[in-house]
């Protein structure tokens, strides 16, 4: 995976020393290393800081930085924090039209990829979200995705449970039950009947127009 | 008053509105506040709109999958439900 390393860029950061980015020394610079975005997914790097405040600052920078670098927008968040570090997550935003086609079709199948995704193992809400990307869809959204897991407990499809994380908030965690997993099987026989009738439609000669295309 | 807050209780109201018992919708309200603090997101970012995001919940309260009857039979699926963003 090829990491990339960009240079901090000093801007107007006004007249406090600790937003100012000239003043940080060279061991304390970054260089920022994204790990290498994949299709529409986040990315994740580490910044240094040594107040909450100048992380604030390299949020922007990082922000200005690779949107100019990869033509992407992105959305920056400040998560987990080590000493003299922290990480900062870029969720990319989906350049304009790039997954609308994966997510329209994601739409109608998107209870049968998180019975899936559950199967697998238990999860919560944002670890789906970044496994629904990691399979290809893109950022599915929080108006889409939370509703269908509510969905999904609400049919006893899951149990639910709250778990303290040692970084933030509690999670909801999702556990597929047994009905869950009937449903699931179900829904599988009928993903493939109904790929077949695609791969079927689709795979119908194609008739030459005399007059070719307009 | 800051905008979580105002985006929040905008919320929990539209599901009141849409018929759920005042304290189903508060805890409704508040496990989706601790959803939006699990992914870093604000509400309005991660949701939407409050009002268009209450009407997909009530919707997705509805249209709840049923699991398959005991002893065979199909199961009864849904496609999802509506969604307030693309």
């Amino acid at each position: 995976m090829a990491v990339e390393q960009v240079e901090p860029v000093a801007g107007d950061c006004g007249s406090d020393p600790h937003r100012q980015m000239g003043a940080v020394s060279d061991t304390d610079q970054p260089p920022i290393s994204p790990s290498e975005p994949r299709g529409t997914g986040p990315c994740q790097m580490w910044v240094p800081c040594c107040d909450r405040l100048r992380a604030a600052v390299w949020d922007e920078t990082a922000q200005r930085r690779l949107l100019a670098m990869r033509g992407w927008g992105s959305k920056v968040m400040l998560s987990a924090r080590k000493p003299d570090w922290y990480s900062v997550r870029l969720t990319t935003v989906t350049p304009s039209g790039a997954s609308s086609l994966s997510g329209r079709w994601l739409h109608g199948f998107l209870d049968l990829c998180l019975l899936g995704l559950l199967a697998a193992r238990r999860d919560y809400g944002y670890g789906l979200s970044q496994r629904l990307s990691d399979a290809g869809f893109g950022e599915v959204a929080g108006g889409t995705l939370y509703p269908a897991l509510l969905r999904l407990e609400r049919g006893g499809l899951v149990d639910v449970s709250w778990q303290s994380s040692a970084s933030g908030p509690r999670r909801k965690y999702f556990e597929l039950t047994a009905a869950g997993r009937a449903v699931r099987a179900q829904q599988i026989q009928d993903w493939w009947q109904f790929r077949a009738g695609i791969d079927a439609a689709v795979a119908q000669p194609v008739l030459e127009s005399e007059g070719g295309a307009q | 008053m800051s905008a979580a807050h105002v985006w929040i209780r905008s919320f929990a109201d539209a599901l009141t509105d849409l018929g759920l018992e005042p304290g189903e919708a508060e805890r409704i309200a508040a496990e989706t506040s601790a959803q939006a603090q699990e992914s870093g997101l604000g509400l309005q970012e991660l949701f939407g709109p409050s009002e268009p995001y209450a009407r997909a919940v009530v919707g997705a309260l509805h249209a709840a999958i049923a699991a398959p009857e005991p002893g065979g039979g199909s199961a009864t699926t849904s496609l999802p439900g509506p969604s307030c963003s693309a």
